[in-house]
């Protein structure tokens, strides 16, 4: 019996160091596939806002200025008269205006994707907190060149006519539908992570391996009235 | 087809189908006074038993003797009359009343008619049962909001073996419906399965691979969710979704299910009462309204689930 009880015990004791420490380490993968879910969904929202300001920026060095060629030579169709009065709406300041702003977007935008790029190289050695910092981080500079564009077009409604921008906001809309289920994915699988860390008995496998806590993905959120300077 | 039968042709076959439900009844208690007057001198000159043992076979015998008798000559005296009555009623009253209310589009029903065993099992929102034993009727199809929509009695069964002994048991009976869309922009990638949780009451059927959790916690000790894909999951219960679907409940106060796919959105509603079903107690001009309140459900689910942005 003594001998059952010394054996015994330890081989309890490692098995369920075993069995708690898998379930710690499972865990953890779900936060991290959790953080990969708000990765994902961050880059479909910078593709979509750089399709966007593509669209405005060729809409500015192209199409506008074939309007203007049109409308230099005054045939007086129809389609020309709407190009005419389009082309009043928009005068010389305001397509200045609308230049300063992509431009301003654009580099808000570069520097986002130098964030995301440096993320992707050092993902492998960062620690997931420092992941989502970064990634917080390119979601607010994302937010502030989507709300930008947002104004542009309630600004200038003559955009929509060139470039689609309903279809951009709803796409991007979208896509924050889909970085808020991501963020609601992960601070899901972060609070039982979090939970189960300091819960005996894995608290004490966790103590032993050194295992922090993740950091929810936390994101202030940008209101619309910041303000946009379009003298 | 619409019923050209005259109210007071549909009046009297109500009477005919009354008067054989009384006729059934009396017939139960006579069935049920001759058993007793059979056997309760039997039963008690009986040694082998105590005294209590006897009063408790007779406490449980007597209604299980009432209850197969009573089964038996609804079923060989009833049955007819009252179906003959029932689908005259609903021939005549159902389509025109839904018409009249204005509620819907392009509206059309068949009392026969219902959804499949093969709709019902791909929609995943309930417990399908067996395929021999599934019944379905009262089809209601139509259009509300401009979103395409069928609703439909549900019943499934599956056979159990107890032993020696084989049993039909109702996993499923109430209402489902169907609507082509639930969102303007939205879909849901593989299935997003939603159940109300009730004592001793489960209507699941197959379920999806993940439990999800969500944040709200109310949410999780009411309802019970399963995905094919945890991302998908929050993405279509945002929090404003989620508290759409605890209102409707609250409103429906029966257990519901709800199943995403794609664009399409599947209840469920277990419910006793059979969609348009009439009685034979009440007087046929008083229970017309029935029909409107039974449609209300459809109503309810559209005006609360569907986040739709009407066009004129």
């Amino acid at each position: 019996m003594m001998l059952y009880a010394v054996i015994g015990i330890p081989v309890a004791l490692v098995v369920g160091y075993i069995l708690a420490y898998n379930r710690l380490r499972r865990l953890r993968i779900k936060v991290e596939e959790g953080s990969a879910g708000i990765d994902v969904a961050l880059e479909k929202r910078f593709d979509l806002l750089t399709e966007q300001i593509e669209a405005v920026k060729k809409y500015l060095s192209h199409e506008y200025k074939v309007m203007m060629d049109v409308t230099a030579m005054r045939t007086n169709t129809e389609q020309e008269e709407k190009r005419r009065q389009q082309q009043e709406e928009l005068t010389e300041e305001a397509i200045k205006t609308i230049d300063e702003q992509i431009a301003k977007q654009t580099k808000t935008m570069e520097k986002v994707k130098g964030q995301l790029r440096n993320q992707v190289r050092a993902s492998k050695n960062a620690n997931i907190n420092q992941k989502i910092n970064v990634l917080a981080s390119a979601h607010r500079d994302l937010a502030g060149v989507g709300a930008g564009m947002d104004a542009l077009a309630e600004q200038y409604p003559v955009l929509n006519s060139w470039v689609s921008m309903d279809y951009f906001q709803r796409t991007i809309w979208d896509s924050e539908e889909h970085l808020q289920a991501a963020r609601r994915l992960y601070n899901s699988n972060v609070s039982l992570y979090n939970q189960t860390l300091v819960s005996i008995p894995w608290s004490i496998v966790a103590s032993i391996c050194h295992m922090e806590k993740a950091e929810f993905y936390e994101i202030e959120e940008k209101k619309r009235n910041f303000s946009v300077s379009f003298d | 087809m619409r019923e050209t039968i005259s109210d007071l042709e549909l009046e009297n076959r109500r009477k005919k189908a009354k008067g054989r439900v009384v006729v059934a009844v009396v017939l139960t208690v006579l069935v049920v006074v001759a058993a007793l007057i059979l056997f309760v001198p039997i039963i008690m000159s009986d040694s082998d038993y105590t005294l209590y043992e006897k009063i408790g076979g007779l406490i449980i015998g007597t209604p299980a003797v009432a209850i197969g008798a009573f089964y038996l000559f609804f079923t060989i005296f009833v049955n007819r009359a009252y179906r003959h009555f029932n689908d005259a009623y609903k021939n005549k009253y159902v389509l025109p009343l839904i018409e009249e209310s204005g509620m819907f589009e392009d509206i059309r029903y068949d009392a026969k008619q219902g959804f499949d065993w093969d709709t019902i099992r791909s929609a995943a929102v309930v417990n399908c049962g067996d395929k021999k034993y599934f019944t379905s009727e009262d089809m209601l199809e139509g259009r509300y909001k401009n979103v395409s929509f069928g609703a439909s009695d549900v019943k499934a069964k599956i056979l159990k073996r107890r032993g020696k002994r084989s049993e039909l048991e109702t996993v499923f009976s109430g209402q489902i419906l169907r609507f082509s869309t639930f969102h303007d922009t939205k879909e849901s990638r593989g299935y997003l399965q939603i159940f109300q949780k009730e004592f001793l009451s489960n209507i699941q059927g197959w379920t999806a691979e993940h439990a999800v959790k969500t944040e709200n916690e109310a949410f999780n000790r009411r309802f019970q969710i399963f995905a094919e894909d945890e991302h998908n999951a929050y993405y279509i219960l945002t929090p404003q979704f989620m508290e759409k679907i605890e209102a409707f409940a609250n409103e429906i106060n029966e257990q519901i299910a709800i199943c995403f796919h794609q664009s399409s959105m599947y209840v469920a509603i277990k419910r006793t009462k059979s969609m348009f079903d009439a009685g034979v107690d009440v007087p046929i001009a008083e229970q017309k309204q029935d029909i409107l309140a039974d449609i209300k459900l459809l109503q309810d689910a559209g005006d609360i689930l569907l986040c739709i942005t009407e066009t004129k």
